[in-house]
């Protein structure tokens, strides 16, 4: 979470939703999850496995981030 | 062969010189604390430097008037021997950059590193002063009971004035601090008192920050403390050393607000005392990058 990079830019490593309409094709990993508690679950695992930052954008969309 | 034969009064003010710089170096040793990763190496390498840095400041004017000249091209090769220290020192703290959770970034270890070969300067300064003012006195006073406690007198104040010279200012000079309360907005978004600091996804870790963070506004006192404060450097070094200090459980952040140039921060802490955090801050050394800014924008004005 600390900005402290040399780069300010940092990747989508994959994007959590629960709307099925906000899912667009693209390059980033997509996963649908049922309801909150699964998004945050889901969202909250793959932090972990990817040792990335957690977003949670005002559409309810997450997105993990590199760190 | 008699010339040849150091005089017993020479070493003697010799000796008052290398006393007078080694103590030097053992008082501001204290300062190093936050330098160096290992405390008995860290006092060793230090006093090792001071006491030749000492030696070599005590024997330059005994030197100078035997006309060995050739012996005073060693301050030279001294001064070098300090930049190569304070290059090592520099390279040291940058390798660990990556080991730190929150790095101190390269203002704050410039600053270190230029730090630590100054106050070599320092016991060379006044070992030199020492031993040379043993000599004036001398040329006055022929007892040594006299000579001694004048010459260290003299050091011991030429220290003392060098020491506050080089000691800098800390951002209690510039600045207040007040503490704010952590709160969500928009579901997700992290506000120290009115001010936004960062995004957080999950609420498992939006309750742990509530919990157990802290939020504190740091205000500068006027126009050019704002540049200040605004320094990337200086905010490296404010997130490193309360990280270092409290340790952090999970986040550590900063934010400026553009309007007023107020730094907000937050941190979990592994140690919630706010009390402490604030002393913390309010003794982190302004750094020397951020004061040229400064004096360019006056020069500016």
């Amino acid at each position: 979470m600390i900005n402290m990079k040399e780069s300010s830019t940092r990747s989508i490593l994959a994007i959590v939703t629960i709307d099925e309409k906000l899912i667009i094709h693209s390059g980033v990993p997509t996963f649908l999850a049922k309801d909150k508690d699964t998004q945050e679950k889901i969202s909250s695992e793959l932090g972990r496995t990817l040792s990335g930052n957690i977003y949670k954008l005002a559409n309810g969309t997450i997105i993990i981030t590199q760190e | 062969m008699e010339k040849q034969i150091l005089q017993s009064f020479v070493l003697l003010h010799i000796v008052l010189g290398v006393i007078v710089g080694f103590i030097s170096r053992w008082w501001m040793l204290r300062g190093d604390i936050r330098q160096y990763p290992t405390l008995p190496n860290g006092y060793l390498i230090n006093l090792t430097t001071g006491f030749i840095a000492a030696s070599i400041g005590a024997v330059a004017y005994p030197a100078l008037l035997a006309k060995n000249y050739v012996a005073v091209t060693f301050l030279t090769v001294a001064i070098q021997q300090f930049r190569d220290i304070r290059k090592m020192e520099k390279e040291t703290l940058e390798s660990l950059e990556t080991e730190n959770y929150a790095p101190r970034g390269k203002s704050y270890i410039d600053g270190i590193a230029k730090t630590f070969e100054a106050r070599n300067y320092i016991v060379m300064i006044s070992s030199f002063v020492t031993t040379i003012s043993a000599f004036i006195v001398r040329s006055f006073i022929k007892n040594n009971f006299l000579i001694i406690p004048i010459s260290l007198l003299i050091g011991f104040i030429v220290l003392f004035f060098l020491k506050n010279y080089t000691k800098g200012h800390t951002l209690r000079d510039i600045l207040t601090i007040t503490e704010a309360p952590l709160e969500f907005k928009d579901g997700s978004n992290l506000y120290v008192g009115n001010m936004y600091v960062m995004n957080v996804g999950l609420s498992a870790t939006q309750t742990r920050i509530l919990k157990n963070g802290i939020g504190i506004i740091m205000k500068p006192i006027g126009e050019n403390e704002k540049v200040m404060l605004n320094h990337s450097g200086q905010r490296k070094a404010i997130v490193h050393e309360c990280s270092r200090l409290l340790g952090v459980e999970r986040y550590i952040e900063t934010r400026r607000n553009f309007d007023n140039g107020n730094l907000a921060l937050v941190i979990v802490p592994m140690i919630k005392d706010i009390t402490r955090l604030k002393e913390i801050i309010y003794d982190i050394p302004i750094l020397e990058m951020t004061k040229k800014t400064n004096d360019k924008k006056k020069r500016d004005d």
